[in-house]
């Protein structure tokens, strides 16, 4: 990804000197002429309750315009490109589509929602200024130069510091680390055995919000529905009716729109299948409704038909695994909550195959135990009313009513199952583990 | 598969667009409603033609492609009570305020102003500044807007019959430090052709301290600011640089990379002790005793300057005498810091050249700390420690004040002779108690001018009282504050853009202009031009007024200014309209002469008139202050907790924190409380507390944190009643020892869970 043309630039950033004023938030916002108490630039603060065994200091962070930046690679619309003189990582508002999925795929949170325009927004290095050749003005502003701007690779102190995520993206910021005399100052009041120990004063918490996210939630549910039914037709010629079908892919398809900032630009999300995950599972989404329309319609018929609607399907719910696998710098590849597994469960319950379906949801009830259980491992959360409702609807209910498999309990098998899917995919949302300068710090504070 | 369930299915896809479309509709909404409320909001409150349609045309919030090339760009000062007194540049685009540059000329403050500076961007458009007089709608909270001419006329009509039942002096003249400028003094001006008024003596800010250096070194001075890098010790004793003067942190920073030791003396952990490497943290109000057991240590050990003290310090023997009573045991009886540290603090002295001590604002807010600042600075005067690169007593740096006939403190005093037309007979730390006993005339009305008594002086729930109990209330204001809210007539006041003034400074030593570069919005006028429309309404002639109050032009401004710069040849309009100059007879290293003007010409540790003037011991001595958990009376079990009322970043005084930009980093006061005094009363973090005395109570969040000194709590100043209540409701209306400060951190409370 990097050009080795690219003349670098980057943001210097010294600890010893910043005192979380916040005038370069304010700098930016003047600038760039955002909203008041808008602002593309945030400063962290580590330690926050003054804990005696630990220093504190502030993070001053924007973009760090990052030398293989993941914003850009994985951008669906190709709105992203690297400006060759600066190196400035720069967010093409005319091709953006508001899919924020540069926001999870960014560990340092630079690119962000703008509610107003429904497009995505961030750092420029001040493209601007660097034309007429004046520096960024949160650099300009700053009273205490804690912050400065420079070629990336000019400074020699700079390595990294607590709360800020190491990764492999090679984020083009210097970071100036504490010097031994501005550390932890002594004391002459010595702070009691009990207080001595570090308690971050919240939790992790994860920026990816349920409100905002229904529609990606219910999205990726209905299409595991969608393939798991489709699939119960081809394989076991279970009845399908192609307009109910057809409806509720039509369905499906405009709730995944919902969660576009900028509607209108939807064709733009099938533009970086060559990078994007996301790209590839919107242009497999109507390949599969394609095929399987050819199939339910007889158009075409065999053997050939069926495997290629059976691989279409399944390529798409790996590939929206994979959507999820990618940003979420997650350890979880087999999971519950993943739709492949949701397809398959779905499958078996249009297929009417109890074994199978019996299966399917012990090998789920395993794998959700284990999340559940390895809390620490996987970051998880406890939502003990979330996860008995799960258990009892999605795990207990289904293969009791099967047993007693009547055309009536058919409905509330599958609102059972559907239930216990949707809150596992809930929680999964939840407990992505995308990181964010605040939870960095929070680990930091608890491992340092 | 059967038909219903495959219906069933179609049904609940459908109903779930429906929601999703719904949820979109209500966040989308509030999202957009409060995004452009505020730049709606000021097109649909200020009458766009009167304010040239600024708005319609710039359309603020477009996207940069379309920028202009050169904006002009003028040089100007912020003139808030602050250390910094920033210089800095700002681009004017159609008549509307765009961006603002730092301005390297002011070597104190080269970087750019702080965040408060910047947001002058929002705060001159702000949708809730006033712009109309506005009168208080009868038996009603709320105001309706009026004329200037029915505003001048109610005015008049108020003040004539004042002056001619009660007399003038039955009108109160209060001024605050909201801004500087040498156009304040029109104010004075008007009330003595008026025929008098009453007004205020003391000061809440800084009295005791400056009166403690007057009377020990015999001015307010210090080394420039920028000296502060040639030290090798700092102790910043009582003083968080890095939030109430961030550009002093260049300079220390510059010190600590060559070598310097940064000591901070604070009973908070605060941003400043962060860089620190050691933070001596004693119980408020005791510093005094913790200075006299260093200079014990010192003179003990002979480790102090006997030539510099010889030629130089008068009563050294007499202060050596009464320090030698306060061991280092004996200190950390009183002050809470064990013994180790207060050697450690006098080895430091001792071994590091040079020191320089800088002494914040809020240790001299207590009832004994003249006496404390006295004794900080004998320090130095015993070690040598004072005109020299390096070293020094940083107070208070008057250099730049060359337009007072008399310098701050003796300003504040009470004339010796009263003139007859003038009263000054009210304390401004007792605003209140002195207003409500005012006799013969007692007060009828006030005018309150760039300032907020009723949330910034001690004491709220009295001042509020004596307000109520006046017949007439006039508040200049660009906010609704909650005095404004107090006022029968609000009289909208002019921002530091719409009116030319020069301004001196207190830490730096430059003489400044801020320009105007914008006109009033609405119908704003400076208030040069209230009184001199009133002066006008009163029937008084342009003879009478000239050289007292200037016409209604921008050039009679200028005249008035032209007038004042005459003395000092080297300040010319023209060259502070680029650039800030040095005071004519600036010292960058303050008392490098060795000059002394107190009566001895020496440093005086010794000082008859300390005696003299306040009653007050001739020698530095320490007495506990009149709250006191260690004075063991009944107050101090009732209310067992130091209330600090320190000053933050994102605030001066109660100016700034009502804008959205500020707002974003302190949305609401909370009260910091070390753990250990939270779980004594059950109080967790987030929980809502009750900070209460027998004057007064607030309730806020509680904030748990480790880094204050037990026994402390601390809530910063300036908070507005109207967002969460003020610190003065439990603060006393009580003078300094010295100055006739406020002393306004003599304020135990108790704690409370709600």
């Amino acid at each position: 990804m990097l050009n080795n043309r690219v003349n670098q630039k980057s943001f210097i950033f010294d600890t010893n000197k910043c005192t979380g004023c916040g005038a370069c938030i304010l700098a930016c916002s003047i600038e760039n002429e955002l909203e008041f108490g808008a602002s593309r630039r945030r400063v962290f603060t580590f330690n926050e309750a003054h804990y005696p065994a630990l220093p504190r200091f502030h993070l001053s962070l924007a973009c760090n315009h990052c030398l293989d930046p993941p914003c850009l690679k994985y951008c669906p619309a190709r709105a992203y490109h690297k400006d060759e003189q600066t190196g400035a990582v720069i967010l093409d508002q005319d091709k953006c589509i508001g899919c924020k999925y540069c926001s999870w795929a960014c560990p340092y949170d630079a690119p962000q929602f703008n509610p107003l325009s429904g497009l995505m927004e961030k750092c420029t290095f001040c493209e601007h200024r660097l034309a007429e050749n004046i520096e960024p003005a949160c650099v300009e502003l700053c009273p205490t130069t804690a912050l400065r701007f420079g070629d990336y690779g000019s400074e020699k102190n700079s390595t990294g510091v607590p709360g800020f995520t190491k990764t492999e993206i090679k984020p083009a910021i210097q970071l100036i680390p504490l010097q031994e005399n501005r550390t932890v100052p002594e004391f002459s009041l010595q702070p009691a055995e009990a207080i001595q120990k570090k308690i971050p004063q919240s939790s992790p918490v994860s920026k990816i919000r349920l409100q905002s996210e229904w529609s990606l939630i219910l999205f990726t549910l209905l299409t595991a529905i969608l393939v798991g039914w489709i699939s119960a037709a081809v394989v076991y010629g279970s009845r399908i009716d192609p307009v109910q079908f057809a409806g509720f892919g039509a369905g499906t398809l405009l709730i995944s729109l919902g969660h576009l900032g900028k509607k209108s630009r939807a064709y733009r999300t099938i533009l970086n299948w060559r990078h994007s995950w996301l790209s590839r599972e919107i242009s497999l989404f109507p390949l599969f409704l394609f095929l399987s329309a050819v199939f339910m319609l007889r158009i075409a018929e065999g053997h050939i038909l069926k495997s290629f609607v059976l691989l279409s399907g399944v390529v798409l719910l790996v590939a929206m695994d994979k959507v999820y696998e990618t940003v979420s710098f997650s350890r979880l590849r087999l999971h519950s909550a993943g739709t492949v597994l949701t397809g398959f469960l779905f499958f078996a319950y249009f297929a009417a195959q109890q074994n199978i379906f019996i299966s399917v949801l012990f090998l789920k009830l395993v794998l959700y135990a284990g999340r559940k259980f390895n809390v620490e491992l996987y970051r998880s959360k406890i939502h003990p009313l979330a996860s008995v409702t799960r258990i009892i609807a999605g795990f207990f209910l289904p293969p009791v009513l099967f047993h007693y498999f009547s055309p009536g309990s058919a409905v509330f098998i599958f609102l059972f199952i559907t239930t216990g899917e949707l809150l596992d995919r809930c929680e999964f949302f939840l407990e992505m583990n995308i990181p964010t300068p605040q939870n960095q710090i929070v680990t930091d504070m608890l491992n340092d | 598969m059967n038909d219903p369930l495959v219906f069933e299915l179609v049904a609940i896809s459908s109903s779930v667009i429906i929601f999703q479309r719904k949820t979109c509709r209500r966040f989308g909404k509030s999202c957009y409603n409060r995004s452009i409320q505020g730049r709606e909001k000021i097109l649909s409150q200020q009458d766009a033609s009167e304010i040239g349609g600024l708005f319609l045309s710039v359309g603020f919030g477009k996207k940069l492609d379309g920028r202009p090339k050169q904006m002009p760009v003028y040089t100007t000062a912020c003139p808030r009570n602050c250390y910094s007194t920033c210089a800095f540049k700002v681009h004017v685009e159609n008549g509307v305020l765009r961006k603002i540059d730092p301005h390297p000329a002011n070597k104190a403050t080269p970087e750019g102003p702080c965040l408060k500076g910047l947001s002058y961007i929002e705060r001159v458009y702000s949708p809730d500044r006033i712009l109309y007089p506005l009168r208080k709608k009868q038996n009603s909270a709320d105001f309706e807007r009026i004329s200037w001419e029915s505003a001048l006329n109610l005015i008049a009509e108020k003040i004539t019959g004042f002056k001619n039942e009660f007399g003038p002096r039955s009108i109160l003249y209060y001024t605050g430090s909201g801004t500087k400028g040498l156009l304040n003094a029109v104010g004075m001006n008007f009330w003595r052709l008026f025929g008098g008024c009453t007004t205020t003596y003391g000061d809440l800010c800084w009295p005791a301290g400056l009166e403690a250096t007057r009377l020990t070194l015999g001015e307010n001075k210090h080394n420039a600011p920028w000296d502060i890098a040639n030290a090798k010790l700092i102790i910043l004793w009582g003083k968080n640089a890095a939030e109430t003067n961030i550009h002093q942190m260049l300079y220390i920073n510059r010190a600590l990379d060559n070598g310097a030791k940064l000591i901070v003396i604070d009973p908070r952990r605060t941003e400043t002790s962060e860089r620190a490497q050691l933070l001596v943290q004693p119980r408020p109000g005791s510093d005094g005793a913790l200075a006299l057991a260093i200079a014990r240590l010192l003179i003990q050990n002979g480790q102090i300057n006997t030539d510099f003290i010889s030629r130089h310090v008068l009563g050294f023997d007499e202060f050596a005498k009464m320090a030698a009573g306060f061991t280092a045991e004996k200190a950390a009886e009183i002050t809470d810091v064990p013994v180790k540290y207060i050697q450690r603090l006098a080895d430091e002295i001792r071994t590091i050249r040079p020191v320089t001590i800088n002494a914040g604002f809020g240790m001299q807010r207590y009832t004994n700390s003249g006496q404390t600042m006295r004794a900080i600075i004998a320090l130095l005067a015993i070690t040598g420690n004072i005109g020299k690169p390096g070293a020094g007593w940083i107070f208070a740096n008057l250099q730049s004040h060359i337009f007072d006939a008399v310098k701050d403190p003796i300003a504040f005093y009470p004339p010796e002779k009263p003139d007859g037309t003038v009263r000054v007979s009210i304390s401004t730390a007792k605003l209140g108690r002195d207003m409500l006993a005012a006799k013969d005339p007692p007060l009828k009305m006030i005018w309150v001018e760039r300032g907020n008594p009723v949330t910034q002086n001690p004491d709220t729930n009295t001042i509020l009282r004596a307000f109520r109990a006046l017949n007439f209330c006039v508040v200049v204001d660009q906010f609704l504050t909650d005095t404004a809210r107090e006022a029968d007539l609000i009289l909208p006041a002019k921002t530091m853009f719409e009116q030319s003034d020069v301004i001196s400074a207190y830490w730096h030593p430059y003489i400044q202009l801020k320009q105007k570069v914008i006109e009033p919005p609405g119908e704003v006028r400076p208030e040069s031009q209230i009184y001199y429309l009133l002066a006008k309404q009163l029937g008084f002639t342009d003879e009478e007024l000239t050289g007292k109050i200037p016409g209604l032009s921008d050039a009679d401004a200028i005249s008035y200014l032209e007038k004042e710069l005459k003395p000092f040849p080297e300040l010319t309009l023209d060259t502070l309209k680029t650039t800030p100059i040095l005071a004519p007879g600036h010292q960058e290293i303050a008392f490098a002469d060795f000059v002394f003007p107190t009566p001895s010409g020496k440093i005086e540790l010794f000082s008859g008139e300390a005696q003299k003037r306040w009653g007050a011991d001739p020698l530095p001595v320490f007495f506990e202050p009149a709250e006191s958990v260690r004075d063991g009376k009944n107050t101090a079990q009732e209310y067992p907790l130091y209330f600090l009322t320190s000053n933050t970043k994102n605030s001066i005084h109660s100016q700034f924190s009502n804008l959205k930009m500020i707002r974003q980093f302190a949305s609401e006061p909370s009260l910091t409380i070390h753990p250990q005094d939270a779980k004594k009363r059950g109080i967790s973090g987030k929980d809502r507390v009750r900070i209460f005395n027998d004057r007064g109570e607030l309730k806020i969040k509680a904030v748990l944190d480790y880094g204050i000194k037990p026994g402390c709590v601390s809530l910063c100043n300036g908070w507005w009643i109207s967002r969460g209540g003020t610190v003065n409701f439990c603060s006393p209306g009580r003078e300094t020892d010295m100055g006739y400060g406020a002393a306004f951190h003599d304020n135990l409370v108790e704690v409370e869970r709600i």
